[in-house]
């Protein structure tokens, strides 16, 4: 075993840990050894490869609304003692009563190997360089190719005073390729990428990142195509899967518990309201195989599992982790989660969606007399307090009485998320998931999520444009 | 291994004994302390202490980064060993490489001051963050506090290199922050201010950072949209100074090295109009990105990358460098887990001579904005179609405030029509004063 179980075993660790908890609500100590390998291939060569071993405990100790946190990369009883003694401002003049939540999971959701180690240097290396010939080969207008792997390996130890423990063992692989074609003095870009909780070994098969490769390539030549986008109020059809980031943006961020305890989400007071359109069911589902926002134990030991935020319109749930769901009198639905030891654990996202609905792709699109078919994002942002959300499209098209037509250029689409949800006028029976390339940040701290949506219609939008 | 730079050296002969041609070696220790209140009470507190040794080897050209926080003996020693045998299987790079020996500088002896050794005390931190929630909180028609923090860090730095460079500093950080609501429902307005220093005392105080938070959301409440059209545009400071961060970005040496910028032609050409010049300054006395070396050994320097709208240099390091043919700026940054690459400093746009009034006087229907939103900048084309809010400029006063609406253009036009203020004022590492573009896309209602 690593080290840092080793220690954990220790009678030191629990009598700290004994001691640092005492009188309080909840905390725990959170025990994490990560490797982390990336290789960057551009310009026609590896400019990069890092190999980062990174070690450490995270102590928490939780009272009411108070929170001490502290964290060190030395695993020592003296970083321990300073722990401990940095944590306890958050029991000053407080008695707890000490939270027994369930906690664990028996869940498998992906495999426990270290794609890292399995998975040969120069294996990895010669992936990038095919990659690269074959992109350029591709298509004669191809100026430039970046592509990444990363793959992680972290294993997790979460102990509670009295005994309890909670383990997790949890890979993580990402392959993203960004090509850049130039024609006529005009220079564009395209990407594409995936990944998840699964072996590395998926990667290698080359019909694999072909595909990803073909999507760059055929994004960036549309994007040569694509002339001003409009400016001004249109409806919108977004596509399947990655356009889910609108739902993390409108929804997601304003139904995290704690903007709903503190009372900084539009969505605050809300509970049992229409705050979207009949038919709009949205989720945060952290326990599906393999994706790349899922977990079998959420950072703080608990369950994750399915939670049903809006169901055909109207609200009903929120994401919780256990300090807000304790000071709301609710359970912890195992969204409890932290970028790493370095970080306290937060409600947070995990697989957040729209399900699926009634309606024909084909005909939520030919629904559509002037507005803008969106089908790739770069990202968004949400100010919770208000629910203003914006995000990117990276492509997208005119349509006009039904028909697609002319690419347009990078729109940007902004809206109020309780009003733009009930504007959702069709929904598609396609839900898709977006391939693994989602980086939620909150707070300071970055963890990967999972987006998705079916084909969505959406009114009144505003748009930015330049024409 | 008493000392950091005993550590080092340890590093390096372990790389050598293990076959590695050249190696550097970095270790970064960071320890610090952030106190966050809401509602004039303590919240939460956060402790960290961590360090990371990062060694960079190569076999030829060939190379690689491993890194670890074990930092014992055997596992520096294990670490060394593998970072060789992976770096014998990576593909040589021509580019890549030490700093040239006669581009080191061990030399370093001016004062940057960058290291206030003012105890971490949690009870003066959130003092600070109480009192600057109180004084945002006083504000009328602040209705609501989204909490505060107060932070305060220490980081040390040591590098060594196999061709001779050896060096360390520390440095602290001090910041202060608070984000409000004023108004309710529809009729809300948000903001935040925060600022940062190096030392204790040139911390803004905590009255004047709640202030400039709380008018900031009274400001903005009953925001509308406003009609579409093209227009004058002014940017705030702290929105003009994420425009100068994409013109950072855009003159980098890794996007120009590959072709993937929008300015790829411009050095040499007038990029902004004449009177714009642009610093970026790694030895500002007490500045925030301050250092007396880069990542990579090179001497600091203030470089003036705009000398009156004209651009001169791009933002190289020394990989980048070999590669477009010219000499490090002294601009890599590294951390002890990842290779260097090109970055600003402290980088700011020099103060011009005319008043903010004066810079929208003429300005019959127009904007300033004060928020941005979203990702919509495209490093590659400069396309520039964001989220905004701010007020209206009718007949060169600003009017009523506005939200929801979106600013589109193309970065290197916005470059070209770019003038600026008199108001440059520094906070964080980088800085603009409040601009003016001459023609956006507005999007509204």
């Amino acid at each position: 075993m690593p080290r840092s179980f080793e220690w954990a075993e220790e009678s030191s660790v629990s009598r700290a840990l004994e001691k640092a908890l005492r009188g309080t609500d909840d905390g725990e100590l959170y025990i994490q050894h990560t490797q982390f390998e990336q290789l960057l291939f551009t310009d026609g060569r590896l400019i990069s490869s890092t190999l980062n071993s990174d070690t450490g405990f995270g102590l928490r100790a939780v009272c009411g609304e108070h929170v001490g946190y502290a964290h060190s990369s030395e695993l020592s009883d003296s970083a321990l003692q300073e722990a401990v003694a940095a944590t306890s401002i958050a029991k000053r003049g407080y008695t707890g009563h000490w939270d027994v939540s369930p906690g664990g999971s028996g869940q498998k959701l992906y495999d426990g190997s270290n794609s890292i180690e399995l998975v040969a240097f120069e294996t990895k290396v010669k992936l990038l360089e095919d990659v690269n010939r074959y992109a350029r080969g591709k298509d004669p207008r191809v100026v430039q190719v970046s592509a990444s792997l990363s793959a992680s390996w972290s294993q997790v130890e979460i102990l509670r005073p009295g005994g309890e423990r909670h383990h997790d063992v949890r890979p993580m692989v990402q392959f993203y390729v960004n090509v850049v074609a130039s024609e006529n003095g005009r220079t564009e870009s395209g990407n594409s990428g995936a990944g998840g909780r699964m072996p590395l070994e998926v990667f290698l098969d080359d019909a694999w990142w072909q595909r990803h490769v073909d999507a760059a390539v055929r994004m960036a030549a549309v994007n040569l195509k694509s002339k001003p986008a409009p400016a001004g109020i249109l409806d919108i059809v977004l596509g399947p899967g990655l356009p889910g980031v609108m739902i993390h943006e409108a929804v997601g961020h304003g139904l995290e518990g704690d903007a709903i305890r503190k009372e900084t989400s539009a969505f605050h007071g809300k509970l049992g309201e229409q705050v979207a359109a009949k038919g709009v069911t949205i989720v945060d589902n952290g326990s599906i195989e393999k994706q790349r926002g899922s977990l079998a134990i959420d950072d703080e030991g608990a369950a994750t599992g399915r939670t049903v935020l809006i169901d055909d319109g109207v609200l009903v749930a929120f994401m919780m982790d256990r300090q807000s769901a304790r000071l709301m009198d609710v359970t912890s639905t195992g969204n409890g989660r932290r970028q790493s030891y370095q970080h306290r654990p937060m409600p947070r996202m995990t697989n957040t969606y729209l399900e699926s609905g009634d309606s024909k792709p084909a005909d939520i699109l030919s629904s559509l007399e002037d507005g803008i078919y969106a089908v790739n994002f770069g990202g968004g942002s949400v100010d919770t307090a208000s629910g203003d959300f914006v995000f990117s499209c990276t492509e997208a098209y005119r349509v006009r009485n039904g028909q697609v037509e002319e690419p347009i250029k990078g729109a940007t689409l902004v809206g109020n998320g309780p009003e733009a949800m009930q504007r959702v006028s069709m929904i598609g029976n396609d839900l898709a998931l977006d391939e693994g390339v989602g980086v939620c940040s909150k707070a300071g701290q970055n963890v990967p999520v999972c987006l998705g949506q079916p084909t969505l219609r959406l009114d009144k939008v505003t748009v930015g444009g330049t024409q | 291994m008493k000392t950091n730079l005993g550590m080092l050296e340890f590093a390096l002969d372990a790389a050598k004994k293990a076959g590695a041609d050249a190696v550097d070696a970095m270790y970064s220790y960071s320890s610090s302390l952030q106190v966050k209140c809401r509602d004039g009470k303590f919240e939460s507190s956060s402790r960290s202490d961590a360090g990371s040794l990062g060694l960079r080897v190569f076999v030829g050209q060939r190379s690689t980064i491993v890194s670890s926080t074990d930092l014992s003996c055997k596992a520096i020693t294990t670490m060394a060993e593998r970072a060789t045998s992976i770096a014998a299987l990576a593909p040589e790079d021509p580019f890549a490489g030490l700093l040239p020996t006669s581009e080191i500088s061990n030399d370093f002896t001016g004062e940057l001051e960058l290291y206030d050794d003012t105890g971490q005390d949690a009870d003066r931190l959130l003092e600070l963050a109480t009192g600057a929630e109180d004084s945002a909180l006083s504000v009328a028609g602040v209705t609501q506090s989204q909490g505060s923090g107060c932070n305060q860090a220490r980081l040390s730095v040591a590098l060594a290199t196999s061709n001779g460079f050896a060096g360390e500093y520390v440095g602290s950080n001090f910041s202060a922050g608070v984000s409000v609501v004023a108004g309710s429902g529809d009729a809300m307005g948000t903001d935040h201010f925060s600022h940062t220093a190096r030392f204790l005392e040139d911390l803004m105080t905590v009255d004047e950072i709640g202030r400039r938070a709380g008018e900031g959301a009274a400001r903005l409440v009953a925001a509308t949209s406003m009609p579409t059209g093209v227009a004058p545009v002014l940017f705030d400071r702290r929105i003009a100074a994420s425009l100068l961060a994409y013109f950072a970005a855009a003159i980098n040496g890794a996007a120009i090295a590959r072709k993937a910028s929008f300015l790829k032609e411009s050095l040499g050409e007038a990029v902004f109009p004449t009177g714009i010049s642009i610093v970026d300054d790694a030895l500002l006395v007490r500045g925030i990105a301050s250092r007396p070396f880069d990542g990579e050994g090179a001497a600091s320097l203030r470089l003036e990358l705009v000398e009156d709208g004209v651009l001169r240099s791009w933002i190289l390091d020394a990989a980048t460098a070999r590669q477009l043919q010219f000499g490090s700026t002294g601009s890599a940054r590294r951390s002890a887990t990842t290779p260097p690459s090109p970055g600003s400093t402290n980088l700011f746009v020099v103060a011009g001579r005319c008043t903010v009034g004066e810079l929208m006087s003429d300005i019959v229907d127009g904007l300033y904005v004060t928020g941005l939103q979203g990702q919509g900048v495209n490093g590659v084309t400069g396309d520039f179609s964001m989220g905004a809010k701010g007020f209206r400029i009718q007949s060169g006063e600003i009017t009523t405030p506005v939200n929801g609406i979106t600013v589109a253009g193309n970065l290197k036009e916005m470059f070209a029509s770019l003038t600026v203020a008199d108001d440059l004022e520094f906070n964080g590492t980088t800085n603009c004063p409040t601009a003016r573009v001459e023609q956006m896309t507005i999007a509204g209602g």
